[in-house]
């Protein structure tokens, strides 16, 4: 099996002393960003967003740049705001989950064949902010344009994009939905408290960031304007959601 | 010398590589092992293996635990060329993963993580950024600034705006 052979082996193994001095280094915060955020992108996304509180360069990383996967667990209401691709969002475990918001720049085209999607809302339709014509809001919720899959019970959003942002401000301080603004027009004021953001473009993605609790209230309706059903055994907050029907895009103005 | 080893087979027939490491060890290993690192497939490919390839990135100690990996998951690559030698099976190499990543220390952690980087041997890298995710799942912010000894840089209030922004995390 083993077919290495070392050839010359002058130089002993680790001096043991070089292992101590090195030992109190932080070793983590020596590694490349991109390295950082695939750690990150490890965690459960509570955990990954922690590691905001450890060093300002964590904060730069865990805040305002990448994390191709989002792992939640135990979130009730959840903006996400990609700025690139993200690859995979995954909510499994998660059944509380009221409100998830979903904004990438360029949305994937629905593809009818898809059994699973969340129906759009007739009454939500969320507009980019100025300046920002290429996003708009693929809120599963409301678009319909999200891509969700049905798993062994719980779902799996697959929103094929990579990299992104979401809101930390805390959720469960939003009011009812329905009874706030749509849209929040200046950004979070805590934002501004942290450092530089990276130079993937945090700082556009910030800008872009919708209130979350814009997010409307359930129950949501079908395309056809019919309250969805849900499972009898299961609330309506839950994420289970069964539409047959494909939405068209509602990229349509209110 | 090394010419001719690079052109020297082995019973499992292919060419053999040698792989330098900083300090100057040398590896001698097949193609098939090399080339799960993405980098030195590459260089297979574009045939610059021949006098050896230098990794001035990479210590000898970590590249012989990149070795020692790369050679225990050569087993589907290798199985082609060699049907009577069953390759190690799926357990096994579980079973060395987890011992391999388990022993892993700090600073080597990291060390192999820059290596499978760098070599991009993307299933390594996989296992060693998962194990230092391990490290920090379920601890405090304290407790992870202490096990990876990360230097607390923020002002009182910017860790308070941070706390702050972050609450929902710390709700259970």
């Amino acid at each position: 099996m083993m077919k290495r052979k070392e050839i010359s082996s002058d130089q002993s193994d680790v001096d043991p002393d070089e292992v101590v001095a090195v030992a109190g280094d932080d070793r983590l915060s020596s590694l490349p960003d991109d390295l950082i955020c695939r750690i990150l992108s490890f965690l459960p996304t509570r955990e990954a967003a922690l590691t905001s509180q450890l060093s300002r360069r964590l904060a730069e990383l865990s805040l305002s740049s990448c994390c191709p996967r989002l792992r939640l667990r135990a979130v009730r209401r959840l903006a996400l705001h990609t700025l690139d691709h993200l690859e995979v969002l995954d909510i499994n475990g998660v059944d509380d989950l009221e409100a998830l918001d979903v904004s990438a720049p360029k949305p994937p085209v629905p593809e009818p064949e898809r059994p699973l999607l969340l129906p759009p809302s007739p009454r939500r339709v969320s507009r980019p902010p100025a300046g920002t014509a290429a996003t708009r809001s693929i809120s599963p919720f409301r678009s319909g344009l999200a891509r969700v899959r049905r798993l062994d019970g719980p779902l799996k959003l697959a929103v094929v994009r990579r990299r992104d942002q979401f809101d930390r401000r805390p959720l469960h301080h939003a009011a009812p939905a329905g009874l706030l603004s749509r849209r929040r027009p200046s950004r979070h004021g805590a934002r501004d408290a942290q450092p530089a953001e990276a130079d993937s473009g945090g700082d556009a993605v910030a800008g872009e960031c919708e209130d979350l609790r814009e997010v409307h209230p359930f129950p949501l309706l079908s395309p056809q304007g019919q309250p969805v059903s849900f499972p009898p055994d299961r609330p309506a907050h839950s994420v289970t959601v069964r539409s047959t029907h494909h939405p068209s895009p509602s990229a349509q103005p209110p | 010398m090394a010419a001719a080893a690079a052109e020297a087979t082995t019973d499992g027939g292919g060419k053999m590589i040698i792989l330098i490491s900083a300090d100057g060890k040398r590896f001698e290993v097949t193609e098939a092992v090399a080339s799960q690192s993405q980098l030195i497939s590459n260089m297979i490919e574009d045939d610059c293996t021949e006098n050896g390839v230098r990794l001035p990135n990479v210590d000898g100690d970590i590249l012989t635990m990149v070795v020692d990996y790369c050679n225990m998951h050569a087993g589907d690559a290798a199985a082609a060329g060699d049907t009577m030698k069953a390759s190690s099976t799926e357990e096994e190499l579980k079973k060395f993963d987890a011992e391999l990543v388990q022993a892993l220390e700090n600073p080597v952690l990291f060390k192999l993580i820059l290596a499978a980087n760098f070599l991009n041997i993307k299933s390594l890298l996989d296992m060693t950024c998962q194990r230092v995710a391990d490290m920090m799942s379920g601890k405090t912010p304290e407790q992870m600034r202490e096990t990876f000894s990360i230097e607390n840089d923020f002002t009182p209030e910017e860790e308070a705006a941070i706390r702050q922004e972050n609450a929902w995390a710390f709700d259970d």
